[in-house]
Formats: structure tokens, C-alpha cells, sequence
């Protein structure tokens, strides 16, 4: 089954053409894709973007014809090499996927069988499609293991994925893909749930390999800075229809589709600059929320944290505890009205850090000063009441909300908690809000089920406005949301913050997105600041080689050299 | 990733401290259990040698006190609480079990003697059970009709529904009277074994089913199947290779619960098919008022609950590399995505979750 590629690099490899997708659930019918057509050429890299809802991982799904429950193509031709998959059997089917189609799925930490060994899950379609003997295929998944540059293969082989790290995994799901030299690889959001460092070394890695061997590579991402960085063509969609296609450099310098134009004007890696806040012009919704709000005499910062320190004791059944130090001596202040981003990757000590600022954690030792108050050691009542001055909202705004609340209900909630208002109050105040978040009105009575993820984090903001805060700490608040929506968001936050004089604790793994927001940035890793200064200064003259590896890892640059 | 013989040493060790704890449990639910049913049948109103003896003999039993104060020491039921609690706790430790007030013989030997032929029934109908929930399944799975697969779906449940008494007259009726291939009664012919265990296989079956079915199809929709799929592996592969221990996994515990079940929940199947077995003796020993024999039943349905869900626990750490204890490596703390579980941002929600989940080294 090994084929060599084809000799003749110009050829088309796969060709898609008019391709209908429906979705049927519960006897009501949705159509996914639209009549998309587009082609891949041998050796080529062609990108699908879009946001989610676009349609574009079912085309990837349908390519291999595995379109989860309900999905079924209803016209279009997928030629592939000559033959139509839309219409090809089961049996032809198995003997193409693995084989000549390899395919990176979206979320390394599930796509993997947790219960078989790397090694032996590498080496299944080996065993397949190359008719390897057990031990030959054993021996071929370790070298494929070392190929995708994990270290110590032999040993990592052998090993369950639970043990790896989220961009080792993606590196074997990538090793398996390419297991048997496929012609095409799909590989649909590889990167999206992986660190912005670790991102750019797998999809390095991923362009490696489709040079070395000259696969075609279908890259489907939501980020247009990434296919940018790496495909030749870029297809864009919108709503299951194709809004544009063309040469990559081109498609970006040179948008002609009104949404193409949004998603470029939109992509963090691609401008580089701070929002500045809209000017709002008419009455000012939402200040009589603020009303109330004491007005500080002090002029220092108004959050300032000590000598942070965080230990967590790690227990693994039959292992001596370990103690894990999530933040060590973290220092940092947060002038008023200002934005200081914490970046970081996971496992950095961002999140916790964050916590403990807004006493969500308590800290092993160190302090916390908001506006001049010791908050550290703060309980029960006091530390209640200091809720009204610190809001925090998160990242994931489907787990954040009640689904079962009406959004009325879930912006209110802090104020019947505070006994603030009466009922006829409480739904005033959360008009204004909603207004204050740019959410129609008409939502109030709705449940976070019908809302789309950016609508809700609109949500989980006014909630966090509605006690009137002088500060909110902002745990990664986009990173679970489209390009496009991020923007949005981002460019709400600033104007909020000039209009309520708020300040913010920002913490991004992503710098693309903290330089769109940040005054002040502080860089943290492995649980201590490696470095901090004005956004300027970091940004434009780091001192960190670290600091220059995530600055080197926003996507986007390099098409804009 | 250790040379050889450390590894060995490192692998028993951790082997040893992952199951210790499990066996001290068992421990503790064994003497729990002991503890529980001595107090619960001595603080029971009456004497129990009375309440056997006028059972016995009908309600003109006339006892004189120094015969009766006999017939306790014989039974071991004389003395203070205190004395008779580890009088028995000493007994149930070196085996025996006391004697029988209704029969007079030793409880261990009586329990000794049934406890072959229910829990060959037992296994037996466990063994069909089983098989026949991931036969259903599997057909379920391959299929590519929705419509066969809803069927089969349907199904067993079934098997729930039908009470065993139902199933077992119908089983006599046309097996036994009918075609006359299985006995309907007795324990003698090694053939009687079958109808018992096929009626208690259906309920047995349909339970686990139920929750083996559930994780098939979840497994099925999950995205390490689609990367199978993706692989070519053909739908029998993947469900041999991919869902059928991942599904296990999750079925196991069921498994675990119905096993105890078994133990002591044979009564109406043995009534029904006048098979000799552990459940009909409660029965009778119930309706004795035989405490000895009681206790004793219920400390070996005890044992052997505990047993299996030992075995259980030991099973899930076989099975499943993730709740294996680590070989004391650091690294390889499953690391999480860029993001944290966050608690919902109510304004009083003081207590958030302080857990180590927050934020890990990534390997």
C-alpha cells in the first residue's frame, strides 16, 4: 500500500466539487456545507479557515467520510486520485484512511487510546496497511516516535498517553498520521489546544514532514495568522459557503470578501497594536451601577502583591509526595485604571497566581494589597464584602453560566446576593448592563444554551460588572473563542475600562492577545516572573530569551515578513 | 526507563502499596459487617433460643430455666454482650461459625455444603450474562441500520422487567415438562445447573448491558475512535481493539455490585427450581429464627462481596494504566490544556476549588 508519491508534483491529488452536507437531528435538518468546492494539489498545503459553526471541520470529517451522527453528504463529488470517495464503499474506504489519508485530530488529549501503549497504537497501522510483522512494526513506531522529535522513543514506546505531555501526544497523533506515507494529511485544528511555544514547534514539525515526503497537507484552523504562517493557498469559510480562495500572500494582503477582510483586521498575530477605547458618545449606560462606588483617595496601585508563594502537594498513589511550587516570590502591582497582563504556558503559575490576587486562593505566604488594605488574611464577612470591589471572570463561558438561569437571573445574581435593589431595580440594572455589554435587550430572558460563546462571555462580563467593581481579574476571558468574537471582546474590555476607570489583572497564555490590551506585562514560567515592564518595553526590547520565544511564536509573522 | 531488577522491585512495591489500603478495607467491612448484624440481632426483642424453641415445638413449649441456660451455652448464646461479641469474633476468625439451632449442625459445614451449587449457578449465569450484553452490544455496534440497532437497544431491558420467578416457571414449563432436556428440580444432575443460571442470567445480563451499552456508544462517539476510524481499522477492530476495554472499564464496578448480588440474592431462583443453595437456606433460617445460621450467612456474603470488589479494585488498576501507581516519576502528571477549571463566578462564591488541578508542570 506504500505508495511512493506521485513523480509529477503539479497534479491535482484531491478535488473537491459542489459539496452539500446535512445534518439531521431530531427530524429537523441543518445544512452544514453548501456547495464548497476547491482542490488540493500533491505536495501542496491548503488551508480551511473559518470559525466555528463554518462547516469546515465536518468537510474535514467528510473527506475520510466519518461525519459524526446525523451527517450525511447530500451532493458534490471528493475526488481523490481519480476516485470519489463520496461515493466509494466501506471496504475501498478502510484501505484509503491511514493509508493514503492520514488524519491529525483536533484534541491530543483524546484522541489517543488511554488504555494502549503509544508504541503498540503507532504501530496498529503499520500492522495494517504495510502488512509489518508485530515486531517490525513495533521497531518502525519507535522510529516514527524519534522522526516527530520525541525524545527517548524507545522508552516513550512503551508508555501509556497519560504520560505524555499535550504537545507530545499531538506529536504521535502527527507520527501515526504519517505512519504509512500518505499522499494527503488532514489535519483539522492540530494545534488550537496547545501552548503558543509548543504550537509552533508541532506545526514546524508537521511542515517537515509534508516537505521531506511531499504530502499535501489540508490544514483546517480557525486561525487565520496560522495558515497564514504555513499553507499556499487559503480557502475561507463562512456558514458552510466558501466566501474565498486564493494564494495565501494574496488572500491576506489583499482581501476581497467583506469577511475575509473582518477575519484579517481581526487576528492578533497579525496587528500588533493596543486597542484604544471607541469614543462613546451619548448618555453613558451603566453609571448609575457606579454611582454607589466609593471613590479612593489613594493614588498608589491599587492591587499590589508580595512575595507570592503557592505549594501544592502532589499525591500519586504509591509515589512520595511531592510538593509542586505553583508560584515562587511572585511580585507584582496593578496601577489604577491600567491593564497588567500575567503570560504564561500552562503549568507557569498564571492561573494561580491570578487566584490568590483576587483571595479566590489563599497563599502559603506573601501579601496582597488592594487599595492600600491588607487582604491577604481576609475572612468570612470582610473578604465577602470585598467581592463588590474585585470580579473575576473566566475562561470558559459554557461552564461558567447556570445553564438552567435566565441571563436576567445570572446577571442579577450578585446583586440579590448583596441585597442590592429591589426586584424592579434588579431588572433595570441588568438592562443597563446587558446594554453596557452591547447585548440586546430581547436576551435577558434567555438561557446560556441559546446563546453563542461570545454572547456569553458578554454575559459572564456584565455579571462581573454589576456590583460595580474597581478591578477584575480576567482569566484568560478569550481564549475559548473565535478570532473574529476575540476581537470583539478584547475591544469591549477597553472600552469598559475607559469608561468606568476599571483595572485589570489579564492573564493570557497568548501574547498576540495580551499586546492588544496590556499596559504593564509580566512574563511568568514554571511558578516565577522571568520578566516585567511597560508593554512597550517588553514587547519591543526583551530582556529573556524566553520572553523571545513566545514573542517568536505568535503566528502570523512569518507571512508579514 | 530503570534497568531491570530496580524496576522489579520498584513495580512490587508500588504494587504493594496500591493494595494494601484495599485489603484493610476489606478488613474493616468484614468486622463492620460482623459487628452490625451481632448488635442488630441481639438488640431484636426476645430471646433467640426461646423464639427457635417455641417455633420448634409450637407455642405449649415449656421450658425449664436450667434446660433452656443449656441450650444457650450449647448455641454459644450465653454471657454478657460483651463476652458473647468476642466469643463469636474469635469464632468467626478461626472459622467457626457456631452451631445451627434448628438442625444442630455446625453453620460452617451447612454453608460449606450449599455454597458449591449457588455459586456454580451463580457463575454461570454471571459468565452468560456477560456474554450475552457484549453480543447485543457488539451486533449493535457493527450494524449500520439505526433501525436494527434501536431494536437490539430494546431489548434487554427486557430482561429486567420479567420478574425471575416468571422466567423460571416458564423455563420448567417448556424445557423441563416440555422438551424434558433439563431437569426442573434438585441439585443432583449436573444438568440442573442450567435453567437456574439461564433465568438468572437475563436480569444479571439486562443490568449490565444497560451500562456496558451506554459506554460502548459514548466510547464510540469519543475521539480516540474517530483517530481508529481514521487509522482504516475496520469496526470490528476498533470495538475488539479500542471500545470493548475502555467500555469495560467503565462497566466493571457494575459488575462488582452484581456479583454481590448474586451472592446472596439467589433465594427465589433456588425456591423456584428447590435447589439446595445459600439463598434458600437464609431463607429458612430466617424463618427459623436461626440466628447462628443468619450470622453466618451474612458475615460469607460479606466475605465474598468484599472479595470481588477487591478483586475490582485490583482489576481497574490491571486495566486501566491511569490509576496505576506511579513508579515514582515526576514527569508525566497529565498535564492540562492552557486552561483551569474554574468554578462559576457567583459574587459569593468564596470557595473555589484549591486543588493541585490549577496548575501542573507540563512534562
Amino acid at each position: 500500500m506504500s505508495q511512493t508519491p506521485s513523480p509529477e508534483p503539479s497534479g491535482t491529488l484531491l478535488s473537491v466539487t459542489d459539496l452539500h452536507i446535512d445534518y439531521v437531528t431530531g427530524g429537523e435538518t441543518f445544512h452544514a456545507v453548501r456547495g464548497v468546492s476547491f482542490s488540493v494539489p500533491r505536495g501542496g498545503i491548503v488551508a480551511i479557515v473559518g470559525e466555528s459553526g463554518s462547516g469546515k471541520s465536518t468537510i474535514s470529517a467528510s473527506l475520510i467520510r466519518r461525519l459524526s451522527t446525523g451527517g450525511r453528504i447530500t451532493g458534490g463529488r471528493i475526488e481523490f486520485d481519480g476516485t470519489d470517495l463520496a461515493s466509494a464503499g466501506e471496504r475501498f474506504l478502510r484501505s484509503v484512511r491511514g493509508a493514503r489519508i492520514g488524519f491529525v485530530p483536533q484534541d491530543p488529549s483524546n484522541s489517543l487510546n488511554p488504555l494502549m501503549k503509544i508504541g503498540e497504537q503507532i504501530a496498529e497501522p503499520l500492522r495494517l496497511h504495510q502488512k509489518l510483522s508485530t515486531t517490525a512494526a513495533a521497531a518502525r513506531a519507535v522510529e516514527i516516535l524519534a522522526e516527530v522529535g520525541i525524545p527517548d522513543p524507545g522508552a516513550r514506546a512503551q508508555q501509556y498517553p497519560h504520560q505524555l505531555s499535550g504537545g507530545q501526544r499531538q506529536r504521535v497523533l502527527i507520527g501515526m498520521a504519517w505512519a504509512c506515507n500518505p499522499e494527503l494529511v488532514i489535519a483539522d485544528e492540530p494545534t488550537s489546544a496547545l501552548d503558543v511555544t509548543v504550537q509552533a514547534q508541532v506545526l514546524d514539525r508537521m511542515e517537515r514532514l509534508a516537505k521531506e515526503r511531499n504530502t499535501a497537507v489540508l490544514l483546517v484552523t480557525h486561525d487565520l495568522a496560522v495558515a497564514a504562517d504555513r499553507a499556499d493557498r487559503i480557502v475561507v469559510m463562512q456558514a458552510g459557503r466558501i466566501v474565498e480562495q486564493g494564494i495565501a500572500r494574496e488572500v491576506l494582503a489583499n482581501p476581497t470578501h467583506e469577511y475575509t477582510q473582518r477575519l484579517v483586521a481581526a487576528a492578533p498575530g497579525l496587528n500588533s497594536q493596543r486597542l484604544g477605547p471607541r469614543v462613546t458618545t451619548g448618555k453613558v449606560s451603566g453609571s448609575s451601577l457606579f454611582a454607589e462606588r466609593p471613590t479612593s483617595p489613594q493614588q498608589g496601585p491599587i492591587l499590589e502583591a508580595k512575595d507570592l508563594v503557592k505549594t501544592f502537594a502532589l499525591r500519586t498513589p504509591g509515589a512520595p509526595a511531592t510538593t509542586l511550587t505553583a508560584v515562587g516570590n511572585v511580585s507584582f502591582s496593578v496601577p489604577r485604571g491600567k491593564t497588567v497582563s500575567i503570560v504564561g504556558e500552562s503549568g507557569s503559575g498564571k492561573t494561580t497566581t491570578a487566584r490568590i490576587a483576587a483571595r479566590i486562593a489563599e497563599a502559603d505566604s506573601g501579601t496582597v494589597h488592594f487599595d492600600g488594605e491588607d487582604i491577604t488574611t481576609l475572612k468570612g464577612e470582610k473578604l465577602r464584602q470585598l467581592r463588590r470591589r474585585i470580579q473575576v471572570v473566566y475562561q470558559n463561558p459554557f461552564g461558567s453560566l447556570d445553564p438552567r438561569m435566565s441571563i436576567e437571573k445570572i446577571i442579577t445574581e450578585p446583586l440579590r446576593a448583596f441585597k442590592i435593589g429591589n426586584r424592579a431595580g434588579q431588572a433595570a440594572a441588568a438592562r443597563e448592563l446587558l446594554d453596557c455589554v452591547q447585548l440586546s435587550p430581547g436576551l435577558a430572558n434567555r438561557r446560556p444554551g441559546q446563546l453563542s460563546g461570545g454572547q456569553r462571555q458578554r454575559v459572564a462580563i456584565a455579571r462581573a460588572l454589576a456590583l460595580g467593581p474597581e478591578m477584575i481579574v480576567l482569566d484568560e476571558p478569550v481564549s475559548a473563542l473565535d478570532v473574529s468574537v476575540q476581537e470583539q471582546i478584547l475591544q469591549l474590555l477597553v472600552d469598559l475600562q475607559a469608561q468606568f476607570n476599571l483595572s485589570y489583572l489579564f492573564i493570557s497564555h497568548d501574547l498576540g492577545v495580551i499586546r492588544q490590551v496590556s499596559d504593564e506585562i509580566v512574563v511568568m514560567r514554571f511558578g516565577k516572573v522571568i520578566e516585567a515592564g511597560t508593554a512597550a518595553e517588553v514587547l519591543n526590547n526583551p530582556q529573556q530569551d524566553y520572553t523571545r520565544e513566545l514573542l517568536a511564536s505568535i503566528p502570523g509573522q512569518l507571512a508579514v515578513r | 526507563m530503570e534497568s531491570a531488577g530496580a524496576s522489579l522491585a520498584n513495580r512490587a512495591r508500588s504494587a504493594l502499596i496500591f493494595v494494601a489500603p484495599k485489603v484493610l478495607q476489606f478488613v474493616f467491612v468484614i468486622w463492620a459487617t460482623y459487628t452490625l448484624t451481632f448488635l442488630l440481632i441481639h438488640f431484636l426483642p426476645g430471646d433467640p433460643v426461646l423464639a427457635a424453641l417455641s417455633l420448634k415445638g409450637g407455642d405449649a413449649t415449656t421450658t425449664d430455666p436450667a434446660a433452656l441456660e443449656k441450650l444457650r451455652a450449647q448455641y454459644g448464646l450465653d454471657g454478657s454482650l460483651f463476652e458473647q461479641y468476642f466469643r463469636h469474633l474469635g469464632g468467626v476468625l478461626s472459622g467457626d461459625l457456631g452451631v445451627s439451632i434448628s438442625t444442630g449442625q455446625q453453620v460452617s459445614t451447612m454453608i460449606a455444603r450449599v455454597i458449591p451449587h449457588s455459586a456454580s449457578i451463580a457463575v454461570l449465569a454471571l459468565v452468560m450474562g456477560i456474554a450475552l450484553a457484549v453480543l447485543v452490544t457488539y451486533l449493535a455496534f457493527i450494524t449500520r441500520s439505526t433501525w436494527v440497532r434501536q431494536t437490539l437497544l430494546q431489548i434487554p431491558p427486557l430482561g429486567v422487567a420479567i420478574p425471575a420467578f416468571l422466567t423460571g416457571l416458564v423455563l420448567i414449563g417448556v424445557f423441563s415438562f416440555g422438551l424434558g432436556w433439563f431437569p426442573s428440580s434438585g441439585t443432583r444432575s449436573p444438568l440442573s445447573v442450567w435453567l437456574p443460571s439461564i433465568t438468572l442470567a437475563l436480569p444479571v445480563g439486562a443490568i449490565f448491558f444497560q451500562v456496558f451499552s451506554a459506554a460502548v456508544f459514548e466510547a464510540a462517539g469519543g475521539a480516540y475512535v474517530f483517530t481508529a476510524v481514521a487509522k482504516g481499522l475496520s469496526p470490528r477492530a476498533i470495538f475488539t481493539r479500542h471500545v470493548l476495554r475502555n467500555s469495560m472499564l467503565a462497566s466493571i464496578t457494575i459488575l462488582g455490585l452484581q456479583i454481590g448480588y448474586l451472592a446472596g440474592g439467589t433465594a427465589v431462583v433456588e425456591t423456584v427450581f428447590s435447589r439446595d443453595g445459600i439463598g434458600r437456606m437464609t431463607v429458612n433460617a430466617v424463618l427459623a429464627r436461626d440466628v447462628n445460621v443468619i450470622t453466618g450467612v451474612v458475615i460469607v456474603v460479606a466475605v465474598v462481596y468484599s472479595l470481588v470488589n477487591l478483586v475490582v479494585d485490583v482489576l481497574y488498576g490491571l486495566i486501566d494504566p491511569r490509576t496505576r501507581p506511579s513508579l515514582g516519576r515526576a514527569k508525566g502528571s497529565s498535564p492540562k490544556s492552557p486552561t483551569t477549571t474554574s468554578t462559576p463566578a457567583a459574587a459569593d462564591s468564596l470557595v473555589a476549588s484549591d486543588d493541585a488541578s490549577a496548575e501542573r508542570t507540563s512534562a
